[in-house]
């Protein structure tokens, strides 16, 4: 298994992905081989503190090609790529590290959609008195295994090579290709990910509509539970639509455009709330959840797209009732929504929110930056709920952009537990002007 | 009685309810459902006093949250249950999962050699409702190896 394989397995549960990603990784591979050439700068790249790629020795600094010219002293410098990557070895300057050899690295992270890549590029020789201080020490280490590397090392540490900076069109070179890498992905692993969940999403929902249909056929209702049965279907058809849209709009924006052809009209928005509150009151039963939309009577309305107002409502209640849970079996979780009119009086204009308020998985403060960022799910719901595709509030963003409106997300820890990770009270806030 | 089958999908009280009252309908089957990892586990050992409250069978995913409220959802949760599970004698196990069986190939391969007095089968939740599948995982929880597409009761 090749590094990279490895720090797959490790981290990324599905092996449909792994596959997608490995398919590409030979391309970034040759992305930052290229690079290194180019710049002369040598390449460590680090998964979750582990190597996964390492460009060829030509471009090394000849106090670096010597070192890892030793087993012993090559392991100790990708153990020391382990910790910068990790941000164990603080930066000196934003982006920049020096190595435990006294060279400056710099450092920057490539999101690759299945988790984050961390690029160490440079091995410029600095002449820091730290710098000095920590090749001093190598030297020392290596003259107790052998002189002859130690002579080695003293001979390679030539003062021609010394540099006090990594040059900035290294720098911005490689911001270019970090940039390049994460389209790169994005197009492709990410993509792929996205189809693959929205595969999953559906065909459960069309499995449990088959299913309802086949238990119908093997023992026929009374009319009353006919009719539930019926209502069930519609439900679960207009929600299982709903996923459709979503990857529609987020496939081809200009072909979604087309499709749904911008049209305003006056909405009564606490109307729409409350209809799509019903139509997900079945999935939050089914979770123990109850919905609490007491307040929502004096909500003006507002000019909206009355189709795409109800998708960016699906979006945000679904998440809510995704991620809720009970903290103990008989307890009653409630999402909570209100309206507040107006939301910030005094701004240039008026606006109203409506506010989404739910208890269970929820997002680390460095995460809710990132909840519109389509794709992306945090790690909590990464881990505990299989089904989602991250774009839900991408979508819901974009949609509240459409309507000159904002869209705020808070997630905050209540209580942490020892071995449960904590519980969120999670408030998404959808501001609209009116 | 029928055989007492154990149901452990997250999913198992929301879109595929139905297929509760299938296999009780289609199989016999007196059901009991866990939703988590830890809740099927409560399940195996609260019902494991009485020789007439074991389980006989098991319908498992492969994917399985942990707890009710947190725990990481390891990719193969659902094979460890079913492992576990056989020491409570259950011999009757079924997998059904949208996760393709090439991605656990090893796990399940590695089950069958190591417990050949359990009978395993393997079902795709995106076919279950192709012609005969619901029969087969039927037929496969009571103990038959009748092949897919073999005549069934179709009542």
């Amino acid at each position: 298994m090749t590094d990279i394989e490895a720090a797959l397995s490790a981290h990324v549960k599905d092996g449909a992905i792994r596959r997608h990603f490995l398919s590409v990784w030979p391309v970034i591979e040759m992305i930052l081989e290229a690079f290194s050439k180019a710049t002369r700068l040598p390449i460590f790249v680090y998964w979750d503190g582990v190597k996964v790629f390492q460009s060829s020795a030509e471009t090394m600094p000849a106090f670096c090609s010597a070192m890892l010219a030793s087993r012993e002293m090559a392991l100790r410098c990708v153990h020391d790529g382990g910790k910068r990557a990790l941000l164990v070895e603080p930066e000196i300057t934003e982006g920049v590290q020096l190595c435990h050899a006294g060279m400056l690295n710099g450092r920057c992270e490539i999101d690759v959609s299945v988790g984050r890549l961390v690029v160490l590029f440079g091995s410029v020789v600095s002449t820091a008195e730290e710098a000095l201080k920590r090749r001093g020490e190598i030297v020392a280490l290596a003259a107790e295994q052998s002189e002859a590397m130690a002579a080695r090392l003293r001979s390679s540490d030539s003062p021609q090579e010394r540099f006090v900076e990594i040059a900035p069109s290294g720098a911005s070179l490689m911001n270019a290709i970090k940039v390049i890498i994460e389209r790169l992905v994005d197009a492709t692993v990410e993509f792929r990910s996205l189809t693959i969940n929205m595969a999953h999403e559906l065909s459960l929902i069309m499995v449990g509509l088959g299913l309802l249909a086949k238990l119908e056929e093997l023992e026929p209702q009374d009319e009353q539970e006919s009719k539930r049965v019926r209502a069930h279907i519609v439900a679960e058809s207009k929600l299982g639509l709903y996923v459709v849209r979503n990857f529609l709009s987020h496939a081809s924006e200009d072909r979604y455009r087309q499709a749904v052809r911008t049209r305003f009209s006056e909405l009564d928005l606490a109307a729409l709330v409350l209809e799509m509150i019903d139509l997900h009151q079945l999935k939050a039963h089914e979770k123990g959840l109850v919905f609490d939309a007491t307040g929502l009577n004096s909500t003006p309305k507002i000019k909206g797209h009355e189709e795409e107002i109800r998708r960016l409502l699906h979006n945000v209640l679904s998440n809510a009732v995704k991620y809720s849970y009970r903290s103990v079996h008989d307890a009653q979780r409630v999402i909570r929504v209100k309206s507040r009119v107006p939301y910030d009086p005094g701004y240039r204009s008026r606006r109203l929110s409506i506010r989404f308020e739910n208890y269970g998985l929820g997002l680390m403060e460095q995460e809710t930056a990132l909840a519109t960022k389509p794709g992306f799910r945090g790690a909590q719901a990464v881990a505990e709920v299989p089904i989602g595709s991250g774009i839900g509030l991408s979508e819901a963003h974009k949609i509240m952009r459409l309507h000159g409106g904002d869209m705020k997300i808070s997630s905050r820890a209540l209580h942490e537990s020892t071995d449960r990770g904590a519980t969120y009270l999670t408030a998404v806030d959808l501001i609209f002007p009116y | 009685m029928g055989t007492r089958l154990l149901w452990v999908d997250d999913d198992c009280d929301g879109l595929l309810r139905p297929l509760e009252r299938i296999l009780e309908k289609k199989g016999h089957f007196t059901v009991k459902k866990a939703a988590t990892f830890v809740d099927a586990m409560r399940l195996l050992k609260d019902n494991n006093a009485a020789i007439n409250t074991r389980f006989g069978a098991l319908l498992v995913d492969v994917i399985l949250p942990e707890g009710p409220f947190g725990g990481s959802l390891a990719s193969d949760l659902g094979v460890q249950f079913a492992e576990a599970s056989i020491s409570y004698g259950v011999s009757k196990i079924a997998f059904l999962t949208v996760v393709r069986q090439d991605e656990i190939i090893d796990r399940y391969v590695e089950l069958e050699r190591s417990h050949p007095e359990v009978s395993f089968s393997y079902f795709d939740k995106t076919t279950l409702l192709s012609k005969g599948e619901i029969e087969e995982l039927v037929s496969r929880l009571n103990g038959n190896h009748n092949e897919k597409g073999a005549s069934e009761d179709e009542s």
